[in-house]
């Protein structure tokens, strides 16, 4: 028999059975990449939003894919995004506890919070913005910002909020309604504070 | 679009918050750790498969080089009721509870009856000492590399049918194994049960590393219990 137990004992004898295992391989890694370019700046961008600094949300979302790698016969075809979701609300919710740690042991943590009114108002920035997106995030309740987030950054669909939240859509729904009333609420409070004032980002 | 400023503003974040983009390269360097890891996982599933085969193969031909020799394929055909339905009736016969798979091949051994060769199944009857060995090994590269868990499921086995050639090492090894888990006490306890057993033996000596020494302060409760008349 041409086919060997172990590929590298193989590589002198012609085997199909072979070839066709090696170019199932090149497919599979190939589908690993196109995973990570395809997703990496959704799960990047909902780390930053959970309250992760770039860099841990750099090595959170590195760990999403692992984690989703180890076990990528469970994603299914057109449900990737929802799994990496689901991967990415346990890597973040062990990355807090481990920040809550270090935070506890004295470590200094990277500033996550800018303070914008020290900022010259001309200083108009993605960063900036994003920062004051934060901040009044985190002052909503954490699954209707996450829906939030979903909805208004990742415009996703209430559908689709509802399978990666795994809830109803009718909850899905009203959490979102809750949510961007809140937000808006949060907004004018801040106002005066708008980096816009004297142009679009 | 609206003309409320409230809703351009916030348009306009959440806007900004879709452009940002981590600033280093961890979407290529995450590409690579996961390409990587599916090559290691493929190739850790190739080295089972490997590593399956060549213990299956091993087992085969510990099978066939521990097979009935002729005289007692001979002493079989002439003695058919004496089979493997002879072992497993052993240790109800002997009234144990909950004896080993050697011990009832040695019970049925004392009944007087043909000795049963290992022939029909390697783990029925006693092992021999390089099996034992050999079990002993696969525990220990185990225990070496992390899998205390693993060790201790294979000293399980090695006990359930072993022939005793090295019951000390394997009570060594499962101290080790315990202590490696983190069931420190337990290890502790079988280590003096061990200890106790065989003082002056050179595992003995092993093993003592293993039994908490008293604080000098306070006398251990083992001390404490032989000062009592």
């Amino acid at each position: 028999m041409a086919r060997s137990l172990y590929n590298g004992a193989s590589a002198l004898t012609f085997d199909p059975g072979r070839l066709a295992e090696e170019s199932l391989v090149n497919e599979r890694e190939q589908k690993l990449r196109s995973l990570v370019r395809e997703h990496f700046h959704f799960i990047w961008r909902l780390l930053r939003r959970m309250g992760f600094a770039p860099e841990d949300a750099d090595d959170a979302a590195q760990q999403v894919f692992m984690a989703a790698t180890q076990k990528s016969e469970r994603i299914l075809h057109g449900n990737e995004r929802t799994y990496l979701y689901g991967v990415a609300l346990r890597v973040a919710a062990n990355l807090r506890r481990k920040l809550a740690r270090r935070r506890q042991e004295g470590e200094p943590l990277p500033a996550e919070v800018v303070d914008l009114a020290a900022r010259p108002e001309h200083a108009v920035n993605i960063g900036e913005a994003c920062a004051l997106v934060d901040e009044l995030l985190r002052a909503l309740p954490e699954e209707l910002s996450r829906v939030l987030v979903l909805a208004q950054i990742e415009q996703l669909e209430v559908a689709e909020i509802a399978e990666a939240e795994g809830i109803p859509l009718g909850t899905a729904a009203s959490r979102l309604r809750r949510a961007r009333a809140l937000f808006r609420e949060q907004l004018e409070r801040v106002q005066e504070r708008n980096p816009f004032r004297e142009g679009q980002p | 679009m609206s003309d409320d400023p409230l809703d351009a503003f916030e348009d306009a974040l959440f806007r900004a918050a879709r452009r940002e983009r981590t600033q280093s390269a961890a979407l290529e360097r995450t590409a690579k750790a996961v390409v990587a890891s599916y090559r290691q996982q493929r190739s850790r599933r190739a080295w089972l498969t490997l590593g399956s085969a060549v213990a299956l193969a091993a087992s085969a031909v510990l099978i066939l080089r521990s097979g009935p020799h002729p005289e007692d394929i001979e002493a079989e055909r002439l003695a058919p009721k004496q089979s493997f339905s002879r072992v497993a009736a052993a240790p109800a016969a002997s009234g144990q509870s909950g004896p080993t798979l050697a011990a009832s091949v040695e019970a049925s051994d004392d009944a007087g009856a043909t000795p049963l060769r290992s022939g029909l199944a390697p783990s029925v009857a006693a092992t021999t000492l390089e099996e034992e060995r050999a079990m002993l090994e696969h525990a220990r590269s185990e225990l070496n590399i992390g899998n205390s868990t693993s060790a201790l499921t294979l000293l399980d086995q090695y006990d359930k049918v072993s022939g005793g050639h090295l019951s000390a090492e394997a009570t060594l090894l499962r101290i080790q194994a315990l202590s490696a888990s983190g069931r420190t006490s337990l290890a502790a306890k079988l280590a003096q049960r061990f200890v106790d057993s065989d003082p002056n033996s050179p595992l003995a000596y092993r093993a003592r590393g293993y039994i908490p020494k008293p604080s000098p302060r306070e006398p251990s409760a083992r001390a404490a219990a032989e000062k009592k008349p």
